[in-house]
């Protein structure tokens, strides 16, 4: 028992310390050029550890998860990010969003793959989300 | 008998306060309240529409009503006597003020007693959470206008 704690706590530990981030990309058009582009500019940052991003149809929506010792500068990072996309894809609308609901549902999204009219509603109703204050 | 003679022999006297092992349950029972509420904001986040910022909302009112009813059945109060200020500092702590002093005065009928006797504790949990968060929204105000951190 006490082995499979320390065991468990080891295993904890390491995968904690990971130190890569987790990027997940779906472009409607399956462009590799687009997707390895994004997928650099999010590796770059040191300080995110999930990141998901979602092409379509000149629309670029991302969200990303920073490291636990990060989140105080969390919105720092965000918009950092955002500008940074938004420089290298100057002819997509970009959106880029910090919160961990907007995570869940674009990699639900990559998940499913929808088809273009489901995943402009889908992209849709996320925007609206984020607006929201209370 | 002086007044130091009397502590000293007060002190010989009393039992000595765990004040270790209180700290311990305290961090505990805190801590498990606070996991629960987690859980309960991640399912507000994940089958409702809510956002981050905006399921703390929902979170804090399920965790209030629960308390609520833990309070009126009787098992808050085995909480508190466990965990002590753990119990007590989270947002259930509030929910339990509000109804034990809503229980307490009900024999007193119920404009003069339950209705003016439930904030009594609890009247002073929000008289000084609107000055605390008054003074740190000022102290952001400061800081974010200095320019060291963003809201």
């Amino acid at each position: 028992m006490k082995n499979l704690l320390m065991l468990s706590i080891i295993l904890l530990l390491i995968s904690g310390c990971s130190d890569s981030a987790k990027i997940s990309i779906y472009h409607v058009d399956d462009d590799q050029e687009e997707i390895e582009a994004l997928e650099n500019v999010l590796q770059d940052n040191q300080k995110l550890s999930e990141a998901a991003g979602v092409f379509f149809d000149h629309q670029l929506a991302v969200s990303l998860q920073v490291k636990p010792m990060s989140k105080f500068n969390k919105e720092k990072i965000k918009k950092s990010v955002e500008k940074e996309v938004q420089a290298k894809f100057p002819n997509h609308d970009v959106f880029v969003s910090s919160d961990l609901k907007i995570t869940w549902e674009l990699m639900k999204i990559i998940e499913e793959r929808p088809i273009e009219k489901e995943l402009e509603e889908d992209l849709a109703k996320l925007q609206s989300l984020a607006k929201e204050e209370t | 008998m002086d007044a130091n003679t009397y502590q000293q022999t007060v002190d010989q006297l009393a039992p000595k306060r765990p004040v270790l092992r209180n700290c311990f349950t305290a961090f505990l029972t805190g801590g498990i309240i606070c996991a629960i509420g987690q859980l309960i904001s991640f399912v507000y986040m994940y089958f409702f529409p809510f956002t981050e910022r905006t399921a703390s909302n929902p979170t804090v009112a399920t965790m209030i009503f629960i308390a609520m009813i833990l309070t009126g059945t009787g098992y808050y109060k085995k909480i508190g006597q466990f965990g002590g200020a753990g119990s007590a500092v989270p947002v259930t702590g509030f929910g339990n003020a509000v109804i034990s002093a809503a229980i307490e005065h009900k024999s007193e009928g119920f404009i003069l007693g339950v209705g003016a006797n439930m904030f009594k504790l609890a009247g002073a949990v929000i008289v000084y959470g609107v000055f605390s968060a008054f003074i740190v929204t000022l102290i952001k105000t400061i800081l974010v206008n200095i320019g060291g951190i963003s809201w």
